[in-house]
């Protein structure tokens, strides 16, 4: 019995002996194996320890950026009424055009905005960590914390535009969900949005773009970055646009008008071109404008219309110079890399699911203007979008994507595209509305119609132009000097403008009674024939309809959209959309 | 210590029994089938149903039973027993058209009944359409239905549906309208498929391949291929056939306007002229029937009902034998217009194609834009631009045209149009113009939109014409003092 006893004892002893030892070995594995870091994934000790951590931040929220393309251009344009929804569309797409949005809508989410957001604040808040733990040199920190400050800034604007009130965060949240609590941060109004949003881009250190030699303009993914990125004036001139500032908006345009911090040499083509909505290139048609063979002008088959050569050109060519002097923030779709692009399926019936497609409104819109060489239709229109397998399907996003000639996918498989963010055209558009409203109506409609030469012309026969072409007796940012003479010689830095429709080799819009509201409304309607479908319809009519406090304006132009598609709830919804607290999207956090 | 291994062995034994089987049985009452009807086929199934007995018997001789036995998704229309009584015995006995009578009551895939469905057409096995239309199967009611197996549903019915002709085997086999289809089946024609017959060898100087003479040739018909093909099942059409008297009738108001060699040709051509409007996408019964039907072609077809001789209802629509169609000359033969924005060929050996613009305008009378052609500054004297025509009716015809100068409204130019023919010279080798007829002078007013009229042609023949229209007379390169302009030119036929 005892020997028995002992004999069990002993195992026993052995036993937890046993287990101890198993259990320490377990626990010094486990310390090992947690000391090896994975291989694909980088931890918060491995972030943000120079500069190129830091142009890995920048970068990879652009990256995340490019994944709300689909919901920016849904918002943007479907909202308005230059889009409409097809056979194809879904239920939430419909709810979205018809402005009946139900609280589920996943285009309606904010939150994918404020994910970015709070990334934003991430950024920012290490950015400040690193300056002070000498990790950055001062002018790094200032270029790349003003880049992200304006990205921010930039969603804020996108979410006032269609939610009205919202909450304005700026520290980093440990789960974006933190936001929905009101207590904390209270829905704060548009208008007092834009004070923020002013207030705070404006104190941003670095105004200008990435300057050539940085680390962050190089090659990504195939594409150069140099207009990869947020141009802050233009930030600002819209802000300062919206909300009344006039002279500012047009001060902030004014700088990128004049190309500031892109190093341009004086005198070259790149120099009287860049940003300038120059004239178009009669003989050789290496431009962006609209143009016809010379000397055949007045023949429909000799519309130049190609993907190297005149305005469509402009959304297929590659960054070459005339690239540069139009396009001012692309973010360009690699068809190796995630995101994809959303727009072949949003657009394609050819590859893609053909969820969107021109209005009528918006065909009857180009169709009832008149060119240069009495042709009834707007050229524009007809590289906006084209009747593909009897559909009308809208082109801009898809000439990377279709064969230039045939308009047949080059290989359903590969979705390349950019997604175009903001152009030299809308820029002008823009200073236009600004100078209208800041009292230079003669330069809006210079800028909006014929350009600066035109518009300010000499007196027939008079040849020297000292006195005329030119608003230098204005004070800045209004004086532009388009001169062009030869005795005395003159060429102006303006001396190649030529205005949105002259570009586009159409007539002039008259002004008829008020010039201010007039022009404002000619400038609207010339936004929606050059910019459709790139995402600033929305906006712009929200803007103009507030700034005249006149909500039929953009009643009026959905109604037009749904009527005409034979939209039995057209006159509901106008009614609906003539009381502004109805332009909002409901802010709900599923 | 043996003990414990002994007992943990017998303990985790018993754990994995139990575990095991109580999964299984479980399982099992879960999945297991319990409706008989399911566990069954179609044809089981339908064949224990009381009262379907002949259906069963049918469905054994034509051999439909094994059809229904494998495992697809069918839907079956069983006649009762009294239904099939009437059943023509001669049907029962010829096996080929036993097939296609069971065929008619079988579909693929389920089709469940409910009354307030829509109205739906169905594609039996044999190639026919049949409607279902809420409580009704075609003509027949229900008996019963919605009764499953394990390979689809079935419903009783109280009549059998015969097959029933589409409009092109109706009017095959019609003795109404003897004359109309003579001509229609004289439109007949054996077409060659390289892709059906079969080949016996290679040409051995060409390489091409030789085919044996007596495949490969496919039946056509004109009417079915150029105008409707009632002869398609998937869709639905009317036809008006006409009877003798009222064939002949309207056939000898259309011969005076296709005069050619012989007396065939023209008959041929006046016949096609007429039935070509004779037949309609769409099925209307002759209660529905409107009392003007349009064709493709865009010509009015009146219709008094009173003139019906007969009505059959076909698997594809609808076709109605008539004593009377009493077309409009008028409508019959529309206005021509030629478009000036597409020339067929421009003055011979002088490319002018510098000078030569296709515009696109907006015309303020209509509202609406239009495209045209305009010339100028060519430098050619009696400058033309050609316009081919086929098959002209051998009638009169008035000319308009529009023609729309908005370039300048001094100096204005002339312009003329003319009528005939081209042909190479055999001695020296140019190409010689002949007008037969020159209409008189116009000159092209400034900015006026409106047609202008021009005069009157002539042709004594059915058949091809070339049009010219001829700009001024002078050749000059400056100032638009030669010029040509034309939107479209209209010719109406005049009686």
């Amino acid at each position: 019995m005892n020997k028995h006893m002992k004999k069990l004892q002993s195992f026993k002893s052995i036993r937890s002996l046993c287990i101890m030892a198993l259990s320490s070995m377990l626990l010094f594995s486990c310390k090992k194996m947690m000391e090896v870091n994975p291989d694909t994934k980088l931890n918060a000790t491995q972030m943000y320890r120079n500069v190129y951590d830091a142009d890995a931040a920048v970068i990879g929220i652009y990256g995340k950026l490019m994944s709300l393309a689909k919901q920016y251009v849904i918002l943007n344009e479907l909202r308005a009424d230059l889009t409409e929804v097809t056979d194809n569309s879904d239920g939430y797409l419909r709810e979205i055009s018809t402005h009946n949005v139900s609280a589920n809508n996943p285009y309606a989410d904010p939150r994918p905005f404020y994910s970015l957001i709070n990334d934003c604040n991430d950024v920012l808040k290490n950015f400040n960590i690193m300056l002070q733990s000498n990790k950055f040199k001062q002018d790094e920190y200032q270029q790349r914390y003003s880049d992200i400050g304006a990205i921010r800034s930039w969603l804020y604007l996108q979410l006032g535009i269609h939610y009205g009130s919202i909450p304005y965060v700026t520290d980093p949240l440990e789960t974006v969900d933190a936001v929905k609590d009101q207590s904390k941060y209270p829905l704060i109004p548009f208008n007092q949005l834009l004070d923020s949003l002013i207030t705070f881009t404006q104190s941003l250190p670095f105004q200008l773009p990435y300057p050539p030699g940085t680390t962050l303009v190089t090659t990504v993914d195939g594409s150069t970055t140099g207009r990869f990125f947020i141009e802050k004036n233009i930030l600002l001139g819209d802000l300062n646009l919206w909300k009344g500032n006039y002279t500012q908006a047009a001060t902030y345009y004014r700088q990128v008008l004049e190309s500031t911090g892109y190093f341009v040499s004086p005198g070259t083509d790149q120099f009287y071109q860049q940003f300038r909505q120059a004239y178009a290139d009669v003989v050789n048609h290496n431009d962006l404008c609209v143009g016809y063979v010379r000397y055949k002008e007045s023949d429909i088959n000799s519309l130049i219309e190609n993907n190297s050569q005149g305005w469509r050109s402009m959304f297929a060519r590659n960054q070459d110079n005339l690239w540069l002097q139009q396009w001012i923030w692309v973010l360009p779709f690699n068809t190796n890399f995630a995101p994809q692009n959303p727009f072949i399926d949003l657009f394609s019936n050819n590859g893609g699911s053909y969820l969107l497609k021109p209005s009528q409104a918006a065909m009857d819109n180009w169709n009832s203007q008149q060119q240069q060489n009495g042709f009834p239709f707007d050229a524009r229109g007809n590289f906006s979008y084209k009747m593909l397998n009897g559909q009308p399907v809208i082109m801009k996003y898809l000439y990377n994507y279709v064969d230039g000639t045939s308009l047949l996918p080059t290989n359903p498989l590969l979705k390349p595209g950019q997604w175009f963010l903001y152009r030299a055209s809308a820029l002008h558009l823009h200073f236009a509305e600004a100078a209208n409203r800041d009292g230079r109506r003669l330069l809006a409609y210079a800028f909006l119609n014929q350009g600066i030469q035109q518009t300010f012309a000499p007196p027939s026969g008079q040849t020297d132009v000292t006195n005329y072409q030119n608003t230098l007796y204005d004070v800045a940012p209004y004086n532009f000097d388009g001169r062009q003479g030869t005795y005395p010689y003159f060429r102006g830095d303006w001396y190649r403008h030529n205005g949105i429709r002259g570009c586009a080799r159409l007539n002039s819009v008259p002004v008829v009674g008020d010039s201010t509201i007039s022009i404002e409304n000619s400038i609207l309607k010339e936004e929606g024939l050059e910019l459709a479908y790139e995402g600033y319809r929305w906006p712009d009519l929200v803007r103009i309809s507030l700034r005249q406090n006149d909500p039929s304006i953009l009643a009026n132009a959905v109604y037009a959209k749904l009527s005409k598609d034979g939209n039995p709830q057209a006159a509901a919804v106008r009614s609906k959309l003539m009381d502004p607290k109805n332009w909002y999207l409901p802010f709900k956090w599923q | 210590m043996y003990q414990k291994i002994k007992q943990s062995i017998f303990l985790y034994t018993a754990i994995v029994i139990v575990i095991f089987s109580a999964c299984s049985k479980k399982w099992d009452n879960h999945n297991a089938i319990t409706d008989s009807a399911v566990a069954n086929n179609l044809f089981q199934v339908i064949s224990k149903t009381p009262n379907l007995t002949k259906f069963t018997n049918l469905l054994v001789k034509s051999g439909f039973d094994k059809v229904l036995a494998n495992s697809k998704t069918y839907t079956v229309w069983a006649p009762n027993d009294q239904a099939l009584q009437s059943l023509d015995p001669s049907i029962i006995n010829d096996t080929a058209q036993l097939k296609l009578f069971v065929a008619n009551h079988i579909c693929n895939q389920s089709y469940s009944v409910s009354f307030n469905a829509a109205d739906k057409r169905v594609l039996m096995m044999n190639g026919k359409y049949l409607l279902m239309s809420g409580n009704h199967f075609d003509s027949a009611s229900y008996v019963s239905i919605n009764q499953y197996a394990g390979n689809g549903l079935f419903h009783v019915i109280d009549k059998y549906i015969p097959r029933y002709n589409n409009c092109w085997e109706l009017i095959k086999t019609t003795t109404a309208a003897a004359s109309m289809q003579a001509y229609l089946l004289s439109l007949n024609k054996n077409q060659f498929d390289p892709t059906l017959a079969k080949q016996t060898g290679v040409d051995p100087n060409s390489g091409l391949p030789v085919y044996d003479s007596s495949t490969g040739m496919v039946l056509h018909n004109i009417f079915l291929d150029s105008v409707v093909n009632v002869n398609d099942e998937t869709n639905q059409y009317t036809v008006i056939l006409l009877n003798d008297a009222a064939y002949s009738n309207e056939l000898n108001k259309l011969t005076p306007w296709f005069k050619t060699s012989t007396t065939d040709s023209t008959n041929n051509l006046s016949a096609f002229w007429l039935v070509k409007d004779l037949a309609f996408k769409g099925s209307y019964s002759a209660s529905q029937l409107p009392d003007t039907l349009i064709s493709q072609y865009g010509v009015k077809v009146p219709i008094n009902k009173s003139s019906i001789v007969a009505s059959y209802k076909t698997s594809n629509g609808w076709v109605h034998v008539m004593s009377q169609v009493n077309f409009k000359l008028t409508d019959k033969f529309p206005s021509i217009i030629i478009q000036g924005e597409n020339p067929s060929f421009f003055t011979y050996g002088l490319d002018r194609t510098a000078n030569t613009f296709y515009r696109v305008r907006y015309n303020p009378v209509t509202g609406k834009n239009f495209n045209d052609i305009l010339m100028t500054n060519y430098g050619v004297a009696n400058y033309y631009i050609g316009y081919y025509l086929r098959n002209l009716n051998s009638m009169r015809y008035n000319a308009y045209w529009v023609a729309v100068n908005d370039i300048q409204s001094t100096p204005l130019w002339q312009q003329r149009l003319a009528n005939g023919y081209s042909y190479k010279d055999a001695t020296s080798g140019n190409t010689v113009t002949t007008f037969t007829t020159t209409l008189p002078a116009v000159s092209i007013a400034y900015q006026n939109y409106n047609e202008v009229a021009l005069g009157q042609f002539t042709f004594s023949n059915y058949g091809n014409q070339t049009f010219y229209v001829l700009g001024p007379t002078v050749s000059s390169t400056s100032g638009n003092v030669d010029a040509i302009t034309l939107d479209y030119i209209r010719l109406e036929p005049a009686f």
